[in-house]
């Protein structure tokens, strides 16, 4: 289990937005993701965790820092080289019905990726892959000859991870692969997907907003909140121990298996926005405990114990328990 | 019991080429005053044109019978000039996207105090001092600075906000809201949820929340409909119908929910999907395509409602018979 | 398709070009004459039994010079329109998927041939290279340039970032096949549309140059030639002036509407 498929080291994404301000969307972050596990990435809008996914898969190239996928440094490979890795590094996207050609037959679409890295493939051969992946993801065979507007968005979704799976890759990228399906469909995706991850030996990146679904899915979870990771550690450390201030206040509102519920912690205040983030710890503004300290050094994550991880002055401070006790005052929904 | 609003055998189709489509069939529905009522369904489930046509805003092409009562009045042969009456002062909503419900080009503050002035004999001063009253009391910041803002200059979150304090502004007695956190953070939509619980306590308007998060309706609602392809199938007290669901699709629905503990174990999932509004049959249980205890009898006719523990359920097995068949389904699939 | 006849335009337009094509394949299997044919004892002969739509001033059939004539507009407006097409599609294509700089120095270009006046610029082509199908046909292709390059452009760009171009890049697809075999076929409509427009501005473009005496050389029959040597008989022959000049009219027309009505759904859905 601990030997590390995907390695990213001191990661950055740097863009420049419109009025020509430098954005850091990914801000020097470091993680291992193991081979056949399955590693969360919960985080709001614009924390920086679907720009990391697109980075992992190549749609973009990071400005600094670097990626090794089985110990080689894909950062900065020129598509040419890269597409030897592409048949083992794939993604399956948010919206089933943007992510796929609507101009296309079922059956074309999963025959291209066979067309592209499998030259020596005969017509016979592909056809019979793609019927083999249609049954592995729960369709029929006779869905080769259907367009994607004929389906529905689960359907589309089956369709989707089969597209990703047909070239046998040992890593995906999830991002945010059920948001945008109804719980009873959410519900048969997730199955396929853990079914799949243990037939096939996948490792999975699994990006979601959805806190439920991460916990759900995932082995270890990562917290990213404005470019970097505030915490990392076990699905259990992070749903039910978190240390960073961040993280408790985000997962307070999960439910317990025994449907109790603990005390939901309301932030105050806005996500600030990336292009123009505060100074020391990015959650400084909206942070319960905040000291002086915070407001000017950048915390670093530091170990709690072996592979937790979190990025806050205090966390080493703090016991389990106390932060049930939070003083929150119900009046302090403010801006 | 005493209600603002009461939904009598609503029914409402879609016509489309010249032919009519249903999408509610035979919803009845109780809000009380100060409640907060949930509507939960998935997405073509009609939840969203039943709350629409509470306030008069359902689409052009709908044809809609049965009656929506509002304290004495029938709201559903109301002509528009009569609904402006209702609408945005007794009645309001807020939507999911906030950005396309606020007029881009005019300051918030000044289409609020429009809201105020449209329905209430004030001098535009006084409404001003009202504006800022509300604001001040969604929790708004600042609020002269905020009240000559454009929506552009907010965020996500503060346009909810502004959303809630233009609803709540003339005291309505019934507030529409349709999935009024989806688009938000999950951080903002604690923010968002906690307000509305105030407000609602505040003010005492009734609230009907019409959502898919589960968390969110237990947190904040008393009651709860439940509604699946056009029909309510299933209604009653939150602890009740969330805990110990009856109905298959409350069932499923509520096991197929993933949450940390629920790891390891395999999700329980509704087999299918919910049929498009052009293939649904007319006849029978709404559900009986994709339940696991449906009989010859479901697909044929709709069912009535019995009443167990403290809830309505709306179909054709008792309680104990849909027990013991997702019993057995269980073990079928083990 | 079905969905296009909801369109008064789709529908008119589609009809008057129907016609227009009926005549093309009557005129390609059978001609009532040899279009230059002279009968010098029978000319300005008024419509009759034995010419349906009388002689010209030099005893030629009307009925089979027009027909002729068409052909040579349906020949020059295909022509044209792929030629045209073809390039405007690559260059255009190239612009709005990879943007930037190759867009800057491509969209320069074509702002630039589109100040000058396209008529001129054909006119100037045809003194240069001398007159005959193949120079109207180019003369007219690179006017029509711009009109591609520029609709596909808009459309490389709308989706140059969809996910399923993502997702394409994520499966290997290189820049070629993800622009020509996936972004390409999503465009149809678009390129119907513009296409059309373009066919119709060919056609008008052509009987505009042979009615100046540039383009399509006598004694083969044009409609813009037609439509001009008829203008020296107009008071003794108005009928003769009115067949080249509605034959035009429908042709425009059609494709025009046709072109629209496209567009029109297009923008509905």
């Amino acid at each position: 289990m601990n030997e590390s498929l995907v390695t990213l080291r001191n990661v950055t994404k740097v863009y420049t937005d419109k009025k020509r301000r430098q954005v850091k969307a990914v801000d020097g972050i470091s993680l291992d993701i193991y081979r056949g596990e399955t590693l969360g990435l919960v985080g709001e809008s614009g924390c920086g965790k679907s720009t990391t996914g697109n980075l992992l898969v190549h749609l973009l190239t990071a400005t600094s820092g670097s990626i090794l996928f089985e110990g080689q440094d894909i950062t900065h490979m020129s598509e040419r080289r890269f597409g030897a890795f592409r048949s083992s590094i794939q993604m399956v996207f948010q919206d089933p019905y943007a992510s796929i050609n609507p101009q296309k037959k079922i059956g074309w679409l999963l025959e291209e990726p066979l067309v592209i890295h499998h030259r020596e493939m005969g017509k016979e051969e592909r056809q019979h892959m793609v019927k083999r992946m249609l049954q592995v993801v729960g369709l029929d065979e006779s869905y080769k000859d259907r367009y994607p507007g004929q389906l529905s968005g689960g359907q589309r979704q089956r369709v989707s991870i089969a597209l990703a799976l047909i070239l046998n890759p040992s890593f995906v990228v999830a991002d945010e692969p059920v948001s945008a399906l109804d719980v009873s469909v959410q519900a048969q995706i997730l199955n396929l997907m853990k079914r799949l991850q243990k037939e096939y030996g996948l490792t999975y990146l699994f990006i979601s907003h959805d806190l439920n679904v991460v916990s759900y899915m995932s082995d270890r979870i990562g917290v990213m909140y404005l470019g970097s990771i505030v915490e990392i550690g076990s699905q259990e450390e992070i749903t039910w121990h978190a240390r960073h201030p961040y993280t408790q206040a985000l997962f307070s509102a999960s439910a317990r298996e025994d449907g109790e519920k603990r005390e939901r912690i309301v932030l105050k205040g806005d996500v600030p926005s990336p292009s123009n983030p505060p100074s020391g710890c990015p959650f400084h503004t909206r942070c319960p405990y905040c000291t002086d300290k915070c407001r000017q050094e950048k915390p670093q994550l530091q170990e709690i114990s072996k592979g937790w991880m979190a990025a806050c002055h205090y966390c080493g401070e703090q016991k389990q328990g106390e932060t049930a006790a939070l003083p929150y005052d119900g009046e302090g929904i403010a801006i | 019991m005493n209600s603002v609003c009461k939904v009598k055998n609503f029914s409402l189709s879609f016509v489309q080429d010249k032919k009519e489509y249903a999408a509610v069939r035979d919803v009845n529905m109780e809000i009380a005053p100060g409640e907060i009522v949930a509507l939960i369904g998935e997405s073509g489930c009609g939840k969203s044109v039943t709350a629409l046509s509470m306030i008069g805003l359902q689409p052009e092409n709908a044809r809609v019978s049965g009656s929506i009562r509002f304290g004495d009045e029938e709201l559903l042969t109301l002509n528009d000039r009569e609904w402006s009456f209702y609408r945005g002062d007794r009645i309001s909503m807020i939507f999911q996207e906030p950005m396309t419900a606020l007029n881009p080009l005019i300051k918030v503050g000044k289409q609020i105090q429009e809201n105020v002035l449209l329905h209430q004999k004030v001098t535009g001063e006084a409404a001003v001092k009202q504006v800022l009253e509300v604001l001040k009391q969604v929790g708004l910041p600042d609020v002269e600075r905020i009240y000559q803002s454009y929506p552009h200059q907010l965020s996500g979150g503060q346009r909810q906000r502004i959303m809630i304090a233009m609803a709540f502004v003339n005291n309505p007695d019934l507030l529409i809201a349709d999935e009024p956190t989806t688009a938000l953070d999950v951080t903002i939509q604690a923010q968002i949820m906690d307000l509305m619980k105030k407000m609602n306590r505040e003010r005492q308007t009734a609230v009907l929340l019409i959502s898919h998060d589960l968390g969110v309706i237990r947190d904040l609602c008393s009651r709860v409909y439940i509604m699946y392809a056009g029909r309510v199938v299933e209604s009653g007290p939150v602890e009740y119908v969330l805990k110990e669901p009856v109905h298959p699709y409350t069932r499923g629905l509520a096991a197929a929910i993933p949450s940390a503990g629920r790891r390891g174990r395999e999700l329980e999932s509704i087999p299918g999907t919910v049929e498009p509004l052009q293939r649904r049959s007319k006849k029978g249980c709404p559900f009986a395509g994709r339940c696991f205890g449906a009989q010859s009898l479901c697909h044929e006719e709709t069912p009535h409602s019995y009443s167990y523990r403290g809830r309505d359920v709306y179909c054709h097995l008792s309680p104990a018979e849909i027990e013991k068949r997702s019993a057995e389904r269980k073990a079928d699939h083990e | 398709m079905k969905k296009y006849f909801s369109s008064i335009s789709f529908c008119i337009g589609f009809g008057m070009i129907a016609l227009m094509s009926a005549l093309l394949l009557v005129s390609l299997v059978h001609l009532p004459c040899e279009p230059n044919a002279m009968e010098l004892t029978n000319k300005l002969s008024v419509p009759g039994a034995a010419h349906w739509l009388g002689t010209d001033q030099f005893g030629r059939d009307i009925l089979s010079r027009a027909m002729k004539g068409v052909q040579i507009s349906f020949l020059i407006g295909v022509l044209v329109v792929v030629c045209g097409g073809a390039a405007g599609i690559a260059v255009g294509s190239f612009a709005g998927y990879y943007g930037g700089r190759v867009d800057e120095v491509i969209m320069k270009l074509i702002d630039a041939q589109m100040a000058f006046p396209g008529v001129l610029l054909a006119l100037m082509l045809i003194a240069v290279f001398g007159n005959g199908i193949s120079n109207t046909v180019l003369a007219l292709a690179i006017m029509s340039v711009p009109r591609f390059a520029r609709m596909s452009r808009s459309g490389f760009m709308k989706y140059r970032d969809a996910d399923f171009v993502k997702a394409e890049k994520v499966r290997g697809a290189g820049g070629l096949r993800i622009m020509f075999v996936h972004i390409l076929p999503n465009l149809t409509a678009e390129l119907a549309a513009t296409a059309s427009l373009a066919f119709a501005g060919a056609v008008m473009s052509e009987a505009g140059l042979s009615y100046l005496g540039m383009g399509i050389q006598p004694p083969d029959p044009s409609l813009g030639k037609m439509l001009s040597e008829a203008q020296d008989c107009i008071l003794r022959a108005a009928w003769y002036v009115l067949i080249p000049a509605v034959i035009i009219a429908v042709l425009v027309l059609g494709f025009n509407l046709l072109g629209d009505g496209i567009q029109e759904v297009n923008e509905g859905r």
